[in-house]
């Protein structure tokens, strides 16, 4: 269980905490999704359990332990990022960019040994993007380029795995295969996963638990049918909403007509 | 793969042959299975001189800073993540030139090495602190700031050569134009020594290289210790250009050009790339000086011969790669 307590971030020099006093749960084996407007701090909290910034106070555990003062190699022992997807420098094959998960299990002066090079092809086949391996990466689509980003994130074997908004640069249906192949890994594998969305539908969707933050705090949270509510949807991006139940899921319908600028007032 | 690593081989076995003094190629033969076979007989004849003393070390000189200068343009380029920067453009070649000219013109006790090095290390940090704006450094911001370094220390090596005496002068003049001809085995030997400082750790750590160029936060989130790796990548690869530019003048434009025909050939994997970048970088430089030595009835310095085919290059790059060789 990844557990967060009392997370502060305030940038250096700024007045204000982007993210006070934030606590929630992870469970193995299950998808939490942090959801939120943009600004709401939702990035930031990504960003501090990911260690790239700093947090002023409160703590990560993991299994007990304190993951905040962890070096870069012992926390991506533990914790695996999926980034959100850019172009590198150079086009590396699909299996050049996989293989870098391994890069806390090299030591500093070796290259990747056998057993890596099994660990990078065994990720990228439980992913099923196989028949990408050897193509560059600069040279797939998108929602390839997601799954090679997490395919890179299971070959770091790390219980924990984190994902910046996977679904942001997808279309309609790549943001459900990917999703849909994160949960079953995910299932699969017994990782405590946690993620970030924007789109309520999807958090709806795929997740087990769901974190609404709103303004760097936490506005609710628990299972998705219980936090995705009309009432909580209103206060957090101020529009007015219906649940409508479809095949036993719920689905977020804005209410509104045209013109939409007044709905959105 | 194999002919790239044969190529530094049959490069330096051709270069023997060729050469200003005519000699028949069964002279230079019967020379090297003589030197080879250590026959102990000492055959002082100027056969021998010219091939053991003179073009021997000439070629080895051109092969190991063909190396140094390409070996460091493939790890500058990983770590700023920029295919288009080299040791000369980030002006770490003109940095360790000042060290240089200062110390043949104030410090004659102190090895040129030293002051190479501390000026070469002055140049990269200048250059990399003036590119970065909150925290990245970009690609354009990069090349410019190296630019500016670049012209300021040789500003300041022009002090240098203004102040000194005309017979150490003339040392530095002939020697800023990069050119191999004052080549022996005494170099050779520096060379070599120096730069396998430099060398070993990068060419262990090369793999590295590869997660180092996605970027600091995407590396450090892998597991990386960025900023030790990066010091030691930027300390040993400034080390081995600083001594190429002690032993030979400042030579531009290789580590650029011969790093990107071989991304071209083999791919980017920095574990396949940087070790025939060597082969690529000793073959490349040698060919050029003996293209140099060999051109005219002058020794021209071969700084001239890459700089030739180097500059129309970058265009090239500038133009193939449009707009996004300059984005982030």
């Amino acid at each position: 269980m990844l557990s967060i307590e009392n997370l502060t971030f305030r940038h250096a020099r700024a007045a204000a905490d982007v993210i006070h006093r934030v606590t929630f749960e992870a469970d193995a084996g299950a998808i939490t999704t942090i959801l939120g407007p943009n600004g709401s701090g939702k990035t930031t909290i990504f960003r501090c359990i990911a260690g790239l910034w700093t947090v002023q106070q409160g703590s990560v555990r993991f299994g007990g332990r304190e993951l905040t003062a962890l070096s870069a190699h012992n926390r991506a022992r533990l914790i695996a990022v999926v980034p959100q997807d850019h172009e590198p420098p150079f086009p590396y094959s699909v299996f050049d960019i996989v293989l870098m998960g391994r890069a806390s299990h090299v030591a500093m002066f070796s290259a990747p040994s056998e057993s890596d090079l099994t660990a990078a092809r065994d990720a990228i086949e439980s992913v099923g993007i196989a028949h990408l391996a050897e193509r560059p990466y600069t040279k797939i689509s998108g929602g390839e380029r997601q799954l090679v980003l997490i395919a890179r994130a299971l070959a770091q074997h790390s219980p924990v795995l984190i994902l910046d908004e996977p679904t942001s640069h997808l279309d309609f249906r790549n943001q459900l295969l990917v999703l849909e192949k994160v949960r079953s890994i995910v299932i699969e594998k017994k990782l405590t996963a946690l993620m970030t969305l924007h789109d309520p539908n999807l958090a709806m969707l795929f997740s087990h638990k769901v974190i609404l933050v709103s303004e760097g705090r936490i506005l609710d949270s628990g299972s998705p049918e219980a936090v995705i509510t009309a009432r909580n949807l209103h206060a957090m991006y101020g529009i007015d909403v219906s649940v409508v139940i479809n095949n036993g899921v719920g689905f977020i319908c804005p209410n509104i007509t045209h013109p939409v600028s007044e709905a959105l007032q | 793969m194999a002919a790239i690593t044969a190529a530094p081989f049959i490069a330096a076995w051709a270069a023997l042959f060729i050469g200003a003094y005519n000699l028949p190629p069964m002279a230079v033969l019967k020379t090297l299975a003589g030197a080879l076979s250590l026959s102990g007989v000492s055959m002082d004849s100027p056969e021998q001189a010219i091939i053991l003393d003179i073009r021997l070390p000439r070629v080895l000189l051109a092969g190991l800073v063909g190396i140094a200068l390409s070996v460091s343009g493939v790890t500058f380029q990983g770590i700023f993540r920029n295919p288009l920067v080299d040791p000369y453009i980030l002006g770490i070649s003109a940095g360790a030139a000042l060290g240089c000219a200062l110390s043949v013109g104030f410090l004659p006790h102190l090895p040129v090495q030293i002051m190479a090095f501390v000026f070469g290390v002055l140049a990269v940090f200048l250059a990399y602190s003036m590119a970065k704006t909150e925290g990245e450094v970009s690609r354009l911001p990069l090349i410019l700031s190296g630019v500016i370094m670049s012209a300021f220390f040789m500003a300041m090596v022009s002090i240098v050569k203004f102040l000194v005496e005309p017979m150490k002068l003339q040392n530095i003049v002939f020697w800023l134009m990069g050119s191999f001809s004052l080549a022996d085995w005494r170099l050779v030997s520096i060379a070599a020594g120096g730069m396998a400082a430099g060398l070993v750790p990068i060419v262990l750590m090369r793999w590295r290289l590869n997660v180092m160029s996605m970027g600091e936060d995407e590396a450090r989130a892998l597991g990386i210790n960025v900023k030790r790796d990066r010091l030691i990548f930027v300390a040993a690869a400034t080390l081995i250009v600083s001594i190429a530019v002690s032993v030979s003048g400042i030579i531009g434009w290789v580590g650029l050009m011969v790093p990107h025909l071989l991304r071209m050939i083999v791919g980017p994997d920095h574990r396949r790339l940087l070790p025939l970048s060597m082969a690529g970088g000793a073959a490349f430089m040698i060919v050029a000086d003996t293209i140099a030595r060999n051109l005219t009835n002058y020794d021209i310095p071969v700084g001239i011969i890459t700089a030739i085919t180097g500059a129309p290059f970058f265009v090239y790059l500038m133009k193939k790669g449009g707009k996004e060789s300059w984005g982030k």
